[in-house]
C-alpha cells in the first residue's frame, strides 16, 4: 500500500487519516474490479452465445444493456438488504 | 486484538470496525445480485419489466429469510434432539 503525498509524523510515517484514505480507496478499487468481473460474466453468459472472430453489434448492444440492467439490479437488491438490515 | 491494533487510536479502530461491515454489506449484496439475477433476468433489454423489479426484490428479501430459517430450523432441531434423533 503506497501512502504517498508529504510524510506527516516523525520519521515519514503516514498519518492515521491518510491510512484510512488509502484503505478506503483500496476498498472501493477492489469492489469495483469485482463488479467489473461479475457483470463480466453475467453479460458474457446471456449475450455471446456463440462467439465469433470478433463482438457483433448486436453483441456490443447486448452488453451495453446488460451493464445497465444489472447496475439497476444491484441497485434494487441494494435498497432491500438495507431495509431488511434496519440501515435505510 | 493484536498488539498493533491495540495501540492505534480509537478513531482507527472504529474505522476498522465500519471498514470491516461495510465490507460484509458489499459482500452480500453482490453475492445477491448475482444469485438473483440469474433467478428472475431473462434477457436484459432496454429497461427491467415490473415484474423482473419484483422478482429481484423479492429474491433478496427472500434470500435473507432463508438465512435466518436454516439457523433457526436446526437450532430447533438440536433442542428437540431428547425426542428426535439426529
Amino acid at each position: 500500500m503506497e501512502y504517498g503525498g508529504a510524510a506527516s509524523g516523525s520519521g515519514g510515517q503516514p498519518s492515521e487519516s491518510q491510512v484510512m484514505d488509502a484503505v478506503q480507496q483500496e476498498m472501493s478499487i477492489a469492489f469495483l474490479q469485482e463488479f467489473y468481473q461479475t457483470v463480466r460474466d453475467k453479460c458474457f453468459d446471456k449475450c455471446v452465445t456463440k462467439p465469433s472472430s470478433s463482438l457483433s453489434s448486436s453483441e456490443q448492444q447486448c452488453l451495453a444493456r446488460c451493464c445497465d440492467r444489472y447496475a439497476e439490479a444491484t441497485q434494487i437488491v441494494t435498497k432491500a438488504v438495507l431495509d431488511v438490515s434496519g440501515l435505510e | 486484538m493484536s498488539q498493533k491494533q491495540q495501540a492505534a487510536s480509537a478513531d482507527m479502530q472504529n474505522f476498522l470496525v465500519q471498514q470491516q461491515a461495510k465490507a460484509q454489506l458489499q459482500q452480500t449484496i453482490s453475492r445477491l445480485t448475482d444469485e438473483c439475477w440469474t433467478k428472475c433476468i431473462g434477457n436484459p433489454g432496454n429497461y427491467m419489466s415490473s415484474k423482473e423489479q419484483a422478482c429481484m426484490d423479492n429474491c433478496a428479501r427472500r434470500f435473507l429469510e432463508s438465512t435466518q430459517f436454516v439457523v433457526k430450523y436446526f437450532q430447533a432441531k438440536a433442542g428437540g434432539q431428547q425426542h428426535e434423533g439426529f
